[in-house]
This record gives C-alpha cells, sequence and structure tokens, in this order.
C-alpha cells in the first residue's frame, strides 16, 4: 500500500485570481465566436453550413454562459469577458472579417482548423492541470465545453472536406490556416502568459 | 463584419429563386391560382410547406443577426436570441424534410425576402416585437391550421413534427414578450416605436385580408387565438389584430 501525500493531492495550478483571468479570456473566445457564427448565418449560401453554423451558436453562447457564471464564484464579476492581448483581439478580427459569400472556405477554415482545434488544446491542458480536489467545477465546465468542441471540429471538418473539393480551394484553405495560424502564435493564443 | 446588414446580402445557393412577393402573388393570380397557397390538396399543402421553410431559414438567420448585431444588449438577451437560433436550424431541417415528405424540394418555387426585411429593423426593442410577437405570431397562426388539416387528412407526420415547431414558436413569442417590455423600460417613446413597428407588420401579414378569424379549411390564414393566448398575447392585442384583419392591404 502506497502513503498518500494529502500536501500532494492539493498542488495546484493557478491561483483563484490567476484562474479568474484566465476564465475571462475564455469567455472573451467563446463569446466573441457565437457573434461571428451567428452573423456569418445569414452570409453564408451553403445550407448545410448555415444549419452547422445555425447548431453551433448555441452551444457556444452555453460556454461562454458557464464561464461567465463561473466568475463569481472566483470572486470576480459575472459575465465579463477579457480579450489576453491586442494581438488575440487582431487575430479574432481577422478571423471575422472573412464574410463575403465566396469565402465560406475560409470562414469554416478559420473556425474548424485554427480557433476551435487551439481550444481544444487549450482546455485539454488545462483540465489535466487543474486540481482535483477544489477545481471540480472548472474542470466540469472544460470536460463539457472539450467534448463539444470536438465534436464542433468534426462536424465542420466534413463541411470542410465537402467544399475543398478541389486542389486551388485546398490550397485557398491552407493559405488560411496558415495565416491565422500565425497570428494566433504571434497572440500567444487564448490563454496568452497565464500558460 | 457589417452591422446591421443591408437586405440584398442575404447569401442563397444558385437553387433559390428569390421574388418579390407582390409578384409571386400576380404571378399565381395570373394562373387562376389564389394569390397564396391554400392548403386545400397535397400540391398546395407542398407549396406552403416551402414557403414556410424559408420563413424558417429567414428567422434563423435573422435571429443570428441579432445576436450579432447588438452587443450591448444583456447577455440574457442574447441568450434567448442564441437559443432561437438553434431552434430555428432545427425548424428548417423539420421543414425540409416535410418537404420532401410531400414530394418537393428546396427550390421548387421561389423565395421571397418580405419575412427577411422585417428582421432588419435597427433597435432590438423593435426587431425582438416585429420578430418575435408579429413574424412568431403569425408563425402560430400557420402551424395551427396546418396541424388541423394534417390531422383531417390524416397525415401524423405533419401533424406531430409541426406541432414541436409550435411548440418552439409559442415560446418565441414569449421570448418577445419578455424582452419588449425588459428593453423598452422607462421609455415608452422607444416602446412606442416598437409596437407600432410590430403593429405594422401584423398589417402587413394580413394579406389584404387572407389572415382572418375562420375554420381552418375554410379560410386560407386562421387567427388562432388560443394558441395566441396561450403564447401570452393578450385578448386586446388579439382583438386589435381580429379588427385589422378585416381592413389590410394585399403584401
Amino acid at each position: 500500500m502506497t502513503a498518500r501525500d494529502p500536501a500532494g493531492e492539493l498542488t495546484g495550478w493557478l491561483g483563484v485570481e490567476a484562474t479568474a483571468r484566465l476564465v475571462r479570456r475564455y469567455r472573451y473566445a467563446e463569446e466573441r465566436l457565437m457573434r461571428t457564427l451567428a452573423g456569418w448565418i445569414a452570409l453564408t449560401p451553403e445550407l448545410p453550413v448555415k444549419l452547422l453554423l445555425g447548431r453551433q451558436v448555441w452551444e457556444c453562447a452555453q460556454h461562454a454562459d458557464l464561464w461567465g457564471k463561473r466568475l463569481p464564484e472566483l470572486r470576480a464579476p459575472a459575465q465579463v469577458s477579457e480579450p489576453p492581448s491586442e494581438e488575440f483581439v487582431r487575430f479574432m478580427d481577422a478571423l471575422e472579417g472573412r464574410e463575403a459569400w465566396g469565402e465560406t472556405l475560409e470562414r469554416l477554415t478559420g473556425v474548424y482548423r485554427v480557433l476551435k482545434p487551439h481550444l481544444v488544446e487549450v482546455y485539454t491542458r488545462h483540465l489535466a492541470r487543474a486540481n482535483p480536489v477544489y477545481e471540480p467545477p472548472t474542470r466540469a465546465i472544460l470536460e463539457r465545453c472539450l467534448g463539444d468542441e470536438r465534436r464542433h471540429v468534426a462536424d465542420g471538418e466534413r463541411a470542410l472536406a465537402a467544399l475543398a473539393d478541389t486542389a486551388d480551394r485546398q490550397g485557398r484553405v491552407a493559405r488560411w490556416q496558415a495565416e491565422l495560424g500565425r497570428l494566433l502564435s504571434e497572440a500567444g493564443g487564448v490563454a496568452g502568459a497565464l500558460e | 463584419m457589417e452591422r446591421p446588414i443591408a437586405y440584398d446580402k442575404l447569401a442563397r445557393e444558385d437553387r433559390f429563386v428569390r421574388m418579390r412577393a407582390r409578384r409571386v402573388a400576380e404571378l399565381r393570380t395570373e394562373q387562376g391560382l389564389p394569390p397564396m397557397p391554400d392548403m386545400s390538396s397535397r400540391e398546395s399543402i407542398r407549396e406552403r410547406v416551402h414557403g414556410i421553410l424559408v420563413g424558417e431559414l429567414q428567422a434563423m438567420e435573422g435571429a443570428g443577426r441579432t445576436v450579432y448585431d447588438f452587443p450591448d444588449a444583456p447577455w440574457e438577451f442574447t441568450m434567448d436570441m442564441a437559443r432561437q437560433v438553434w431552434d430555428e436550424s432545427r425548424h428548417v431541417e423539420v421543414y425540409v424534410r416535410l418537404l420532401e415528405h410531400l414530394g418537393g424540394y428546396v427550390g421548387e418555387f421561389p423565395e421571397t425576402t418580405i419575412l427577411w426585411r422585417c428582421a432588419c429593423a435597427e433597435d432590438a426593442a423593435a426587431r425582438v416585437a416585429g420578430v418575435n410577437r408579429g413574424l412568431e405570431g403569425l408563425a402560430c397562426d400557420v402551424f395551427a391550421q396546418l396541424i388541423e388539416i394534417a390531422r383531417r387528412l390524416p397525415d401524423p407526420t405533419i401533424a406531430q413534427a409541426v406541432d414541436y415547431v409550435l411548440a418552439d414558436e409559442i415560446t418565441h413569442v414569449r421570448m418577445g414578450s419578455y424582452w419588449l417590455n425588459k428593453l423598452t423600460e422607462g421609455d415608452p417613446e422607444r416602446r412606442r416605436r416598437a409596437v407600432e413597428f410590430q403593429e405594422s407588420i401584423d398589417d402587413r401579414f394580413n394579406l389584404g385580408g387572407m389572415r382572418r378569424v375562420g375554420a381552418a379549411d375554410e379560410v386560407p390564414i386562421a387567427v388562432a387565438t388560443d394558441i395566441r393566448r396561450l403564447a401570452g398575447f393578450t385578448d386586446e392585442e388579439i382583438q386589435r389584430l381580429v379588427k385589422t384583419t378585416q381592413r389590410s392591404p394585399v403584401y
């Protein structure tokens, strides 16, 4: 029988204030993405993509809401979003800006190849580090968001595969993915220096 | 992204054919048909269902724009509108399948953008009054009638699927009533303008007397008074609507 290590079991990653800061950043990404998806529906010609965005708006809103409700439990005002940096805002501006009718490929690329996979990575790392004794409330939200985001990415990939059916279109996807990936990397991701 | 977007920015696949509502009515009249499908046959039900499908599509797009266009509105308002986007996306999926069930296909009939135009009010209170109370109220009328006709046929597939959609529409009307009150609290002028906007939509969608009180199989669109009451419309509002159905311009 191995000896228990109570102090080790209570080892944590971030303090309360830093977790609240991180939660506001997650909320910024989820809220901004939710509004962007919602605004794009009318500007996107392809019916299956419209319906995909329509289904996911509500789940992204629920993610933002869950993060926003967690804040007062961390001694912070409820339902507040805060971007990690000006660079991250520029990344989101670039992602959102592909609003022309003919830019559905770029819209899907930004969401399902760049931002949502990034959220999956960050949430996964956070879940692995969040203390299971005193951070179950945050862990529960991370688990819920992760399940949804992974499904969103899989559904988005299917839509992207259906549209990116020529070498030219696949080239557009690759170029935009690289450009947005660079902006996201320069911004330091949604967690910024907290990671 | 532009905020709000112009009427003509609504994006569609090539299979959709867009036409002015007035022109559609003229073309039908020239062919000896009633200005709008009367649901007296399976074919006319199919055409009506196609019209509802594009209406639901525009409702999803409109709710989405409301989420995007009003970032400073209360968070709970955004949540309700985001929920409505999801509801409308399910309604589109329901009506695509019902259209196929009736032997039709997307793009079989022209699309008019009259509903979308109503969803483009620049004030959130006016938009929610016009869309959630005006247009979703109209949807309550149309769907209650469609359910009744489907039960008589009988077509349980249509009756049950549309009944679920109707349940959502009642919820949307309630949301509209709540947010019309909440957003205009302490601002009677804003409320007056929003209510006027909703009433202008009610008048427009009386469609020259096509919406009126009557049995489901006797009038083109029957005012669903019981459903409207359930959705939270007051008796005074229902009476006003009934009165205006007797003096409406065509389109």
